[in-house]
């Protein structure tokens, strides 16, 4: 019987690696064009499809194709609507991407992008600057998103060490010490916006999250940040497995929990406070989009991962799509869009997550 | 050489001594028994082996300092399964006991054939194949105690430390799960040292028992000279008698106490 078992059980080891998670990425990755086509295609200025497409073509390198499109039509595509969808993608992909990290991180379905204060930090640092310095460039380089990712990254490093100061380097001090950064530099940011009532709706436009400015050079500016901290993250996909048996379970299996945490924070912050400085603070999407995947039924770091990035991405190009559009010729701020459809998932993840009697 | 050596180890919990001047060997290929009350240092001394704690004295492996052993080395030869481990809710048997091959894998490296064939071996040694695809929030008490097993063994260790391993577990359920831990460990040399509750489960698979009190170890040797009436009573304060049976083998029965204690009637009727 022991011998039947052992065939039976060496042929029902599932396939790993690549093979089984290619349809999932290759369909997602699927999702993300036709989302960014469709964001191509939309917008005041009507534009035939076919012509559009023909010019997306022309412009691969090696390739020449006569699109019919007008010069307005061409810049229109590939200054406007283009850098737009990419800097979409670029921001999506990365929050959703951190969210499902820090989700794994801090073993904690409720995690998101912003929990060690990420958001307040970045929140405090742009509230700064239009207030402070409206319009100022450092360098060529608008100085809002400078202080929007300083604040987010120096609040990011406080909420780590206040939290390891609580003594050992559990997710639950880190949290905490999340909290309590959060709050104070909430409370700062209040403040400085209160004193100059006259940039009020500014901030606003700016904490509601927008991706109207976005130009080539939005694009720019994130993307050596977000790169860098997706091919991290990516990277950890098997350890945050690991991490998934708690600390003690991942160091009896010679992982130090700690170091990775450490690790992954220090990526999560690089990633978020990047696209929060050009993008504004656009909720719920680093929760929403790796919960939908768990739903869906990926299980494992190496698929969720990936997804998240893909999905992510997908998911705020279709976002801001609604954004630009429900309301033309007048936009709604995106993270008002990802709110609506984040918040009731929100709460039936958290519904459905625990707290069983 | 013992493969495992401990000399005066001593730990502290929380400014409380957890264990105390305890000197110990494990021999190569031995299963030995940690017994004693709840609160003795079972876990404590197993979580010290796994090089989980922190303490004063000497544990060596193979006659090097369990300090000296990096992180990763020693979880290669050394495998804890924990009293009640995390398992991961949505993750799959074999997802699960791949972790396990944790140890042989760099930093950011992958899988390789060798940890895919480690695997396979597991699940197929606990007989896990029909339960590879399977979520571990869907399986039953001794199903998941063959997981952690399996996850264990595909760490492919020397040492497998084993705390109450069949707590959770009805009769046959452990009596299974002890018999494979028997198998596993003639089949591939493991050595066993397991914490447990079960006295009788205990003299029947260990070669040796070890009994901790108070963090101390107060008694070792073959389960006849450590299991004795005075002893159980002094160290777990309960009345108990010793059953030889002809075969060799022994029992511990509970007794009542009292005056009437020993008499078949008993009690004060």
């Amino acid at each position: 019987m022991r011998t039947a078992a052992t065939a039976a059980g060496a042929g029902a080891v599932p396939a790993r690696g690549l093979a089984r998670r290619a349809a999932p990425i290759a369909l997602a990755v699927a999702a993300l064009a036709a989302a960014a086509l469709c964001g191509l295609l939309a917008g005041p200025a009507g534009m035939p499809a076919g012509g559009v497409m023909r010019e997306l073509v022309d412009g691969l390198p090696l390739v020449e194709m006569e699109s019919g499109l007008s010069p307005t039509e061409r810049a229109i595509l590939w200054e406007l609507r283009l850098p737009r969808v990419v800097l979409g993608a670029l921001v999506g992909g990365t929050l959703a991407l951190a969210g499902a990290a820090y989700q794994g991180v801090f073993l904690n379905p409720l995690a998101d992008p912003y929990l060690l204060g990420v958001a307040a930090g970045a929140g405090l640092g742009a509230t700064a600057a239009i207030v402070y310095a409206p319009g100022v460039e450092v360098a060529g380089v608008a100085v809002l998103p400078l202080l929007a990712f300083a604040g987010g990254a120096v609040a990011a490093a406080a909420a780590y060490l206040v939290g390891r100061s609580a003594g050992g380097r559990s997710a639950t001090t880190l949290i905490l010490g999340g909290v309590a950064v959060a709050s104070f530099l909430t409370a700062v940011q209040a403040f400085v916006q209160q004193s100059r009532t006259d940039s009020v709706r500014d901030v606003y436009d700016w904490i509601l999250g927008r991706l109207a400015t976005a130009g080539w050079s939005d694009v720019a500016l994130v993307l050596p940040y977000v790169g860098v901290a997706a091919a991290v993250i990516l990277l950890h996909g098997r350890l945050l497995d690991v991490l998934s048996l708690g600390d003690e379970g991942s160091e009896a299996l010679g992982v130090r929990a700690a170091r990775v945490r450490l690790v992954l924070v220090a990526a999560v912050t690089l990633g978020t406070a990047a696209a929060v400085a050009v993008s504004g603070l656009i909720g719920f999407v680093g929760i929403i989009v790796p919960h939908a995947i768990r739903l869906l039924g990926a299980t494992g770091h190496r698929l969720l991962l990936p997804l998240s990035l893909v999905g992510g991405a997908a998911f705020l190009i279709a976002a801001d799509l609604v954004a630009r559009t429900a309301l033309a010729p007048a936009e709604l701020p995106i993270g008002v869009v990802t709110a609506m459809v984040g918040a009731p998932v929100f709460a039936f993840v958290l519904r459905s997550s625990g707290f069983r009697t | 050489m013992s493969l495992l050596t401990l000399r005066e180890v001593a730990v502290d919990l929380g400014g409380r001594p957890a264990l105390a001047g305890v000197t110990l060997g494990v021999e190569r290929g031995e299963w030995l028994a940690l017994i004693g009350p709840n609160g003795a240092g079972k876990s404590t001394l197993l979580r010290a082996l796994a090089g989980l704690c922190r303490g004063r004295g000497a544990i060596e492996l193979d006659g090097a300092p369990l300090r000296s052993v990096g992180r990763r080395a020693l979880a290669r030869r050394v495998a804890l399964v924990d009293q009640s481990p995390t398992l991961p809710e949505g993750m799959t048997v074999s997802d699960y006991v791949a972790l396990g091959r944790t140890p042989h894998i760099p930093y950011l490296g992958r899988e390789g054939p060798q940890d895919r064939r480690a695997v396979a071996d597991a699940l197929a040694a606990l007989e896990l194949g029909p339960l590879a695809r399977r979520r571990l929030e869907t399986l039953s008490g001794g199903e998941r105690q063959r997981a952690v097993l399996g996850r264990a063994l595909a760490q492919s260790p020397e040492v497998l430390l084993l705390d109450e391993p069949t707590t959770a577990l009805d009769l046959g359920r452990a009596q299974l799960v002890l018999e494979l831990v028997a198998h596993l460990r003639k089949e591939r040399g493991l050595t066993v040292v397991s914490a447990t509750h079960d006295l009788t489960l205990a003299v029947v698979y260990a070669d040796r028992l070890a009994l901790l009190s108070g963090g101390r170890l107060a008694a070792e040797g073959p389960a006849a000279e450590v299991l004795t009436e005075d002893r159980l009573l002094r160290h777990y304060g309960v009345h108990v008698r010793i059953v030889h049976d002809p075969a060799g083998g022994l029992a511990v029965m509970p007794a009542r106490p009292g005056p009437a204690f020993g008499t078949a009637a008993g009690g004060s009727a």
